[in-house]
């Protein structure tokens, strides 16, 4: 063997050729990687959020429920509400009160007990926002907001049901459950 | 011996052509090994995600029986997975466990079938209730199956 290499213009050729190849081969890869990671990604994270804590059903199960704790609120007078007394039952008298003018520190040992009652259902991964709306020719107007703490999350789900009030009227009540440690630890 | 300069010389000449196919062709069979992986993991853990919820769909048929009926809490503590239950789990193992969240934190029941020791891939579905508890109370209770 000599060790003179010849060189010519083709094998330069084929060299680039070869370079070409491989950085077309290593995009389609970085892009079939980045693909299937986001699909699976995705999936998780719907899954995570949405699929173990149904809003609406949550809502449901908690409307239909009991207070499960004695509360006496002041209301002028004392008015005790029993441990029995459906949550449905309980919003809407309160709901009504706050409607008519009431104000809502008057009802904050039942609203208190609905927030707690609320923790428990969704446990420690959720964070729980309950508002209830009176609906109006104007649209929707906020008269209770009981949460947890803020959640400034984008993986937020809501689920909503209507409450009937005294002479006819309607409520809608709204329930958004957030992730609920991420912004207590500064991730979102 | 005869040697042959111009094969020596183009055999070098081909060498880094050679290693820049050889390693474009490795990136590219590595990159499909490992998305064929990845979307048969994901289509499996969607079977399973799928089962789970059809255990629970089968598990909350069989405890809330009657449309507009809430069952009771002592009811619920004696549950075992019925005929149906254990047909939409299929041939998988699964298990079954019912508790009480409001007012009361309290395990009524839990099942399971099928041997539990390794389980490669776990899927898991839960929902919320309503049971009447031996108060008079309307409780929230909640039914969680897992699938292996």
């Amino acid at each position: 063997m000599s060790g003179d290499v010849r060189r010519d213009e083709g094998g330069q050729l084929a060299a680039l050729d070869a370079m070409v190849f491989f950085a077309l081969a290593m995009l389609i890869s970085s892009s079939t990687f980045a693909y299937v990671e986001g699909v699976s990604s995705e999936h998780g994270t719907e899954a995570a959020l949405s699929g173990e804590c149904d809003p609406g059903q949550v809502l449901l199960v908690f409307m239909r429920a009991s207070v499960g704790v004695e509360v006496t609120l002041d209301l002028g007078g004392e008015v005790p509400i029993s441990s029995r007394e459906e949550v449905a039952t309980c919003l809407s008298a309160e709901l009504d009160a706050l409607a008519g003018g009431c104000g809502v520190d008057r009802f904050d040992p039942l609203n208190d007990a609905l927030l707690t009652m609320l923790g428990k259902l969704v446990g420690i991964g959720y964070s729980a926002h309950l508002s209830a709306y009176r609906t109006t020719d104007d649209g929707a107007e906020p008269i209770l907001v009981l949460e947890e703490a803020g959640c400034v999350s984008e993986n937020r789900y809501s689920g909503s049901c209507e409450v009937p009030g005294a002479g006819g009227s309607a409520y809608v009540v709204v329930l958004v459950l957030g992730p609920a440690l991420l912004p207590e630890l500064g991730l979102v | 011996m005869k040697t042959d300069e111009d094969a020596v010389g183009g055999f070098f000449e081909d060498l880094p052509v050679l290693i820049f196919i050889l390693a474009g062709v490795s990136v590219l069979v590595s990159s499909a090994v490992w998305a064929e992986q990845e979307i048969a993991q994901e289509r499996s853990s969607a079977e399973l995600e799928f089962a789970s919820e059809m255990l629970l769909e089968a598990v909350c048929a069989d405890l809330f029986q009657e449309e507009g009926v809430l069952p009771t809490v002592d009811s619920l503590k004696g549950y075992n997975l019925s005929e149906d239950a254990l047909e939409a789990a299929g041939d998988r193992g699964c298990a079954v466990a019912i508790r009480e969240c409001y007012p009361a934190f309290e395990l009524l029941s839990s099942t399971s079938v099928g041997d539990a020791s390794i389980p490669a891939e776990v899927s898991s579905a839960s929902r919320l209730m309503n049971a009447i508890d031996g108060q008079g109370l309307t409780v929230v209770v909640e039914v969680r199956v897992c699938v292996w």
